[in-house]
């Protein structure tokens, strides 16, 4: 069979373009540029027309808008515009009047609250005290936080008068405005949920805060207005829509568009997109979301005090710095310590923990000079992905075998801590969430069986003064760190990303809901 | 007529009863529940097992399954979503209807280019245009359908502005989700279009037409078109099926709240009601589907209608000696 001259030049042009597309996917790998850490300064522009509507993509549709009904991260962003609480925690740790106006202890056992007056609920009913002791009360039985608000009396906790109320405990509680502060702490309305029923009020919420719910349309996008009798500075920007986009690349995308002009929730790997356009701005603050590597302390092989060198060995084979480099360039910051670091009780340690010898010395002394394998267990995200890797990688330079398992979050919540060691991501809000994982009542995945540790905990909760509660987290923090319970790597960078034309956004890393000062300007 | 279409109906009973058994035990057997799910990781046992409690989760394999059944029976109500607390019936009205209209809207397009094409390449086999088209098809069929979506965004979102790049909020945000999910449907109609009409071209019934000096056109769309778009009809009833059942790619990557998402998130989240609700109506509809496409089929041949439809009354003087087939 003759080939012919046409069907020859046929065949070439049709393997042109195959090997077009398939270089047409190669891209050049960039390394980020200058990436702004630091809040917008104002612009001086005065003859710009201003937007009544500041649209914001988020990745996921909030479960619920009741507060205390779950944790999820869009949940907590849109009730923090709808909502309000007793006081609120600043990015340094430290707390401030907000519903309530001052606060004292008459005795170990009651917090007594002063509320402020003049406070009114967006269906025009006034807040009062009434209003909290039902928000305590309701919370105290959620599963999201029957746990937290375990040290509360609700029997025993009083009304005083309409804007005073007496919240009795079981035992002190320290942490207890730091609760108050979270989305656990927010202050519900007892007539709208009383009349509305709960599920229609976690659907079309009522609260105190500077916007007001308007509408949902389920799987698309959520309206809020602004409220213009709310009791603190009144919201710059009239109307709020909360767009849901599931990708992070078409959330970039919206806000490039000029069709949204903030997003949340970007993934390190669309940081290069925004970087090179012109009009997009990345705002990349400390975050409360860390990684770390936790080891089974009741496992025969990497648990326990026996074991002690193992870990450490494991410790100190890892290079965090070129590991958060590597992986998230300058999104993110190596951890050198187990407590929070923008918290009042934190606490850094000096010692790098970085030296391949001496790692190498260790294993040999744990009774392990020829290596052995260990088994780890990470969920099947990207990023756990890469960590895991890498860390694999590092101790393979002194002889340990990391036999990496994925496993899906269902089935990794499900197995109960059975891993030897993983990686893990945890959340540094306050001293006490972050060593909740430590917890023997959280039965998570260290398995600490601590009691030492869990006693610790307990006490530090208890303890009203400053100076002993910091001694006191100090103390957990050198046991933890001491011995390897478990090894901190680093804190991720909250992403958001701005259109040029918004302004007056303040990154706040818990809940990056700085809206309320937000002004967008027309194009 | 109306017999074969009940007794069609009637067998969609024990299929659609199956398959919610089937997968309410794959559900119960698969490892972790909604009460991990929902608190999360760092959730104490306190709290698990109180939301486990008001969830039913602790109750046996019967217990619950029954539950489920004797709800969806006798009141029709399809459960509560664990995760927004929501009754699924209304969650699955809010989301289905969208997947509805991309699957109808996404068939359609597909179906009206697909068919002109592939007769036209049929009739003038082996031109330019025959051979473009056939290249465009191959290609339609083996390009991933999310990164089609992405590339349309880039260019007609991004670039030129003149679409939204998602969501479905203006009528202008559906047509780049429905261009992207019709192009499989269009490449596999094309194709299977151009065969089955090149196999009724050759047939001699056509040559007999062609003989009589019917002109082209009146030959292709009066004789050759009917006898090919039969396996053509099940094409395109396959064609809604496939995408009644969620497109979820397109679905995440155009931000459309339709059925697939729904159901993906559901399962990542073990929220066992939306499962087993979502399949059950994905099943429904795929019948219902197959059903209408095999009623069609009754309507466009008369060989097929034949076997549904009974003669009532037989006329004794035409089929003396004659062969019936019942």
């Amino acid at each position: 069979m003759k080939k012919t001259i046409k069907s020859t030049r046929n065949s070439v042009v049709v393997l042109l373009l195959v090997f077009l597309m398939v270089f047409a996917g190669c891209t050049d790998p960039q390394s980020p540029a200058n990436i702004d850490k630091t809040e917008n300064t104002t612009k001086t522009a005065t003859e710009r027309k201003v937007k009544d509507t500041l649209t914001i993509a988020i990745d996921a549709e909030p479960p619920t808008l009741l507060p205390q009904q779950t944790i999820k991260y869009n949940t907590t962003i849109i009730c923090h515009d709808i909502f309000s609480h007793l006081v609120v925690q600043d990015a340094d740790g430290n707390i401030h009047p907000d519903l309530a106006e001052s606060w004292e202890r008459p005795n170990d056992l009651t917090w007594r609250f002063h509320l402020k007056d003049n406070v009114y609920f967006h269906n025009g009913e006034k807040f009062t005290a009434e209003d909290v002791r039902y928000t305590f009360e309701l919370a105290s039985k959620e599963p999201a936080c029957l746990s937290h608000y375990a040290p509360l009396d609700i029997e025993n906790t009083k009304v005083v008068d309409e804007l005073t109320i007496d919240v009795a405990l079981k035992y002190p509680f320290a942490s207890f405005l730091e609760l108050l502060a979270t989305q656990r702490g927010t202050i519900i309305c007892k007539s709208a949920i009383e009349s509305m029923g709960r599920d229609a009020y976690a659907r079309a919420p009522i609260g105190t805060g500077p916007y007001k719910f308007v509408s949902w349309v389920s799987g698309s996008e959520l309206k809020l207005e602004r409220f213009d009798d709310y009791f603190g500075e009144k919201a710059k920007t009239k109307n709020l829509v909360y767009k849901i986009i599931s990708e992070s690349a078409g959330r970039v995308i919206e806000v490039e568009t000029g069709a949204a002009d903030i997003a949340y929730s970007i993934l390190p790997s669309d940081v290069d997109t925004v970087l090179d356009a012109d009009d997009l701005k990345l705002i990349s603050t400390p975050g409360y979301s860390y990684y770390t590597i936790t080891f089974n302390m009741q496992d025969e092989v990497v648990g326990g005090d026996k074991n002690l060198k193992l870990r450490e060995a494991l410790a100190y084979a890892i290079d965090k710095e070129t590991l958060t480099e590597a992986l998230y360039g300058d999104t993110a910051s190596p951890m050198y310590g187990v407590l929070p670091i923008k918290n009042v009780y934190s606490k850094e340690y000096s010692d790098k923990r970085y030296d391949v010898e001496k790692a190498k010395q260790l294993l040999a002394e744990a009774g392990y000079p020829n290596g052995l394998t260990v088994e780890y267990l990470c969920q099947p995200v990207q990023e756990m992905i890469s960590i895991s890797e890498a860390v694999q990688n590092m101790w393979k330079q002194i002889g340990v075998t990391a036999v990496i398992t994925t496993s899906e979050t269902a089935p990794y919540l499900a197995q109960g801590g059975k891993l030897q060691t993983g990686v893990r991501t945890g959340n540094m809000a306050s001293a006490d969430n972050t060593l909740v994982i430590y917890d023997s009542v959280f039965k998570d995945k260290i398995n600490s069986n601590d009691d030492y540790l869990d006693k610790m905990m307990y006490e530090a909760k208890q303890i009203y003064d400053e100076k002993s509660r910091e001694a006191k987290y100090h103390a957990i923090s050198d046991h933890i760190w001491n011995n390897t319970i478990s090894f901190p790597l680093f804190v991720k960078d909250t992403l958001v990303v701005l259109s040029e034309n918004v302004d007056g956004f303040v990154p706040h890393p818990l809940i990056e809901s700085g809206v309320k000062s937000v002004v967008v300007y027309e194009d | 007529m109306f017999k074969f279409i009940f007794k069609r109906l009637l067998m969609m009973i024990p299929v659609l009863v199956g398959v919610t058994f089937i997968i309410f035990t794959m559900l119960y057997f698969t490892p972790a529940d909604a009460a991990d799910m929902i608190l999360g990781d760092s959730a104490s046992i306190e709290q698990r097992e109180l939301l486990r409690e008001q969830l039913h989760l602790n109750d046996s394999f019967f217990v619950q399954y029954g539950r489920y059944m004797k709800n969806l029976i006798t009141k029709g109500d399809l459960g509560t979503s664990y995760t927004t607390r929501l009754s699924v019936t209304k969650e699955l009205l809010t989301y289905f209807p969208n997947t509805i209209k991309l699957a109808v809207l996404s068939s359609l397009l597909a179906a009206v280019f697909g068919i002109t094409f592939g007769i036209i390449s049929a009739t003038k086999q082996y031109s330019i245009f025959d051979k473009i088209s056939t290249s465009l098809a191959l290609i339609g069929v083996s390009m991933p359908n999310f990164w089609l979506g992405m590339m349309l965004i880039i260019v007609f979102a991004v670039n030129l502005k003149w679409v939204p790049p998602s969501g479905i909020s203006t009528p202008s945000g559906w047509i780049l989700p429905t261009i992207t999910l019709s192009c499989v449907g269009l490449a596999q109609l094309t194709r299977m279009t151009r065969s089955s009409m090149l196999e009724v071209i050759r047939q001699d019934y056509i040559r007999t037409a062609r003989a009589k000096g019917l002109g082209n056109s009146s030959i292709i769309i009066k004789h050759a078109l009917k006898n090919a778009l039969i396996p053509v009809t099940t094409a395109v009833g396959l064609t809604i099926s496939r995408l009644l059942g969620g497109a979820v790619l397109a679905e995440s990557v155009f931000s459309v709240p339709g059925l697939g998402k729904l159901m993906v998130d559901a399962i990542k989240q073990r929220n066992y009601p939306v499962v087993q609700s979502g399949v059950l109506l994905i099943a429904l509809s795929m019948s219902v589907v197959n059903l209408l496409v095999d009623i069609l089929y009754a309507f466009a041949d008369p060989r097929i209608r034949s076997q549904y439809v009974r003669s009532r009354k037989k006329k004794p003087a035409m089929l003396k000696g004659a062969e019936t087939s019942e």
